[in-house]
């Protein structure tokens, strides 16, 4: 259920953005002293993701269960104890 | 204090600043200075994020908060993890990809120099206002409950962060933060341990908590919708994600900490680690007021816990008024201490009818003893006229009055460690302001990196002196902690406005979205000056304002999108 979710505010997301490869009014990367080659690549779509998850949606869908999961946890330390 | 909590206090300050100077003795370039050369691992980026939004309130009021209004205010940062979601799908990537030194540098690319210039001063004006009220509120907790001078107080503690933020900017201020958070967090588990170690010996941490539950204070879930109500799962959710998302994503303070991971990943994976953990270490600060509370159920607590305040009206004509509210304070809490043991023998053998029949006797006993601390602070504020709202002192003067020699100055370094903490995330964050999108995009654009530096350095020392004076002002502003959540309110809106225009509404040009801001702001700042609304509503008032205005202006003047631009 949750990578429809993901894809439809990704994909809202790409669409109502201004392409990159676009001149920019701006210099990107402006005030870098470094040049790109310098820095850490980015784009690997695995890059800092824990090694026990196949994806970033897989990520924020273990933060929302963990909040859910959270939730109910207080609820019944609240019940036990008042 | 001790003089052995003064070696404590001394050696731990002196073992961050040290430390964070050290590894952050390198020649530096702007990357290095502003955003730690982008080299911070995820748990830097999530302790990073963490020890720049606890200040010393979080770790002075949160207990009192506890122990006078229960576990509820855990359910504001519901809101937090859902906000770091969408931080890490549509922020970071834009950021990112775009190698953007500061949040605002995004918003030229996208409309046009002038919005950036707009919401970078907004930025600069509440975050340079509500640094300075940062540095005072511990100043004044401090300075209440140990006598020291507040304006001293002020000069060092934020003189201290200075001096390792100019001299190591953001690599200084991640390392400090990593050394920070886990002096904090471990001293916070041992203060913990000693509350549950100070209860009698026939008390467990079970009946503690029981008798807490039992007394109201373990209300950490309210499912209802009630407006009116601060804190409910549901003001959570909704107006705890709008306010995350605003401060995480468009305040610099803490976008120059995200920005600091080594790789994109590296900032998406701190950014939800910090959504994973802020919950649980929130709901572990409120335990620490909960196990206070209990303590105090068998150990009669002051009547009023800023002594400073008592000491004053003591010398005043009121003092036998006191004495004797004191005195009616003493006999409902010897009163109270038979029932309460009570109350856990009956909890122990499970004997629902003597449960009911104790909880309501206490009921009535903490309803008296709310009606005599109403009265005292009613006579305080009658004899001098000063604040009488003594939450912020509860846990600190239980510190003092329990905890042995050493931990108190450990204690001690604990507040000032997190003011440092969020103070120092500030001036980086400032700095790179001024120098980024005020002095390299206006002023001089072609000068070579060490110049910036320089600048970066001579901002960071320009805005720690205006930050150290704001605090001397500060306490002409009444509550400190409505003060700094008034600042943040007025402006917080209208930024998170101006992204959400930038992210989302594609057909939005430059020219709508800066007067949309302006008039945006205006509305904000009159709602706040006519008293039309509760402050916290102005965030998703100014924030739907810039969209509507912003939209509205675009439909009736369109404006042509000049090919340079992003848009």
């Amino acid at each position: 259920m949750e990578k429809p979710f993901y894809f439809c505010l990704w994909y809202y997301t790409q669409a109502h953005q201004p392409p990159l490869s676009a001149t920019p009014a701006m210099n990107i990367k402006e005030n870098s002293t470094l040049d790109s080659s310098g820095l850490p690549p980015t784009d690997d779509p695995r890059d800092g993701l824990p090694p026990f998850l196949n994806s970033w949606a897989q990520l924020y869908t273990l933060m929302i269960g963990t909040l859910v999961t959270l939730i109910i946890l207080f609820y019944l330390f609240m019940t036990h104890f008042q | 204090m001790n003089y052995l909590d003064w070696i404590v206090l001394s050696l731990t300050l002196i073992f961050v600043v040290s430390y964070g100077i050290y590894r952050s003795r390198e020649k530096h370039t702007m990357d290095s200075f502003l955003l730690a050369g982008k080299s911070m691992p995820w748990y830097h980026v999530t302790l990073s994020l963490m020890a720049t939004q606890a200040s010393a309130i979080t770790f002075l009021s949160a207990p009192g908060q506890a122990y006078t209004d229960g576990m509820r205010f855990v359910q504001f940062y519901f809101g937090l993890p859902l906000a770091m979601v969408v931080l890490c799908i549509t922020f970071v990537p834009k950021f990112s990809q775009l190698k953007v030194f500061t949040a605002y540098e995004f918003l030229e690319g996208r409309f046009d120099l002038r919005t950036r210039a707009l919401t970078s001063f907004l930025f600069l004006l509440q975050r340079g206002l509500s640094t300075g009220l940062s540095i005072y509120a511990p100043s004044l907790i401090l300075s209440a409950i140990l006598g020291w001078d507040i304006t001293w107080t002020n000069i060092i503690s934020g003189g201290i962060v200075m001096l390792y933020t100019i001299s190591g900017g953001s690599q200084a201020v991640s390392h400090t933060h990593l050394q920070q958070m886990a002096i904090i967090t471990i001293s916070m588990v041992v203060a913990g341990v000693m509350v549950v170690k100070f209860l009698p010996d026939n008390v467990s941490f079970t009946d503690a908590l029981h008798v807490a539950g039992k007394m109201g204070k373990v209300n950490l879930i309210d499912f209802t919708f009630d407006l009116n109500n601060r804190y409910n799962v549901w003001s959570g959710l909704i107006g705890g994600f709008f306010l995350q998302l605003s401060y995480f994503g468009t305040d610099q303070s803490q976008v120059g900490r995200f920005m600091t991971g080594s790789s994109q990943g590296q900032s998406k994976l701190g950014l939800a680690m910090n959504g994973l953990l802020k919950i649980p270490m929130q709901f572990l600060i409120l335990l620490v007021g909960v196990l206070v509370f209990a303590f105090y159920q068998f150990t009669a607590p002051p009547l009023f816990f800023n002594k400073t305040v008592v000491d004053n009206v003591r010398a005043t004509k009121y003092s036998a008024e006191y004495s004797a509210l004191e005195k009616k304070h003493e006999e409902i809490q010897a009163e109270k201490r038979p029932q309460v043991l009570a109350l856990t023998d009956a909890l122990r053998r499970g004997d629902e009818q003597a449960i009911e029949a104790s909880r309501k006797v206490l009921s009535q006993m903490e309803a008296n003893v709310g009606h005599v601390r109403a009265d005292a602070q009613s006579l305080l504020s009658k004899a001098s006229g000063g604040d009488t709202n003594d939450v912020n002192y509860i846990f600190l003067r239980f510190v003092i009055d329990y905890l042995p020699v050493g931990m108190v100055g450990l204690l001690i370094a604990v507040i000032l460690l997190a003011s440092m903490g969020s103070v120092a995330a500030a001036y980086n964050s400032l700095a790179s302001c001024s120098v980024v999108d005020i002095y390299k995009r206006i002023l001089r654009k072609d000068n070579d990196s060490h110049d910036y530096v320089a600048a970066s350095r001579w901002a960071t020392f320009f805005w720690g002196i205006f930050c150290i004076v704001v605090a001397q002002y500060a306490s002409r502003l009444g509550s400190m902690i409505e003060a700094v959540n008034i600042l943040g309110s007025l402006f917080y809106g209208v930024i998170l406005g101006i992204f959400l225009v930038a992210f989302y509404f594609r057909k939005i040009n430059s020219r709508a979205v800066f007067w949309g801001s302006i008039i945006g702001e205006v509305f904000v700042v009159t709602s706040y000056i006519l008293d039309l609304t509760a402050f916290l509503w102005l965030n998703l008032i100014g924030c739907v304002l810039v969209i509507a205005f912003a939209w509205m202006i675009e439909t009736i003047w369109p404006q042509r999108p000049s090919s340079g631009k992003l848009a």
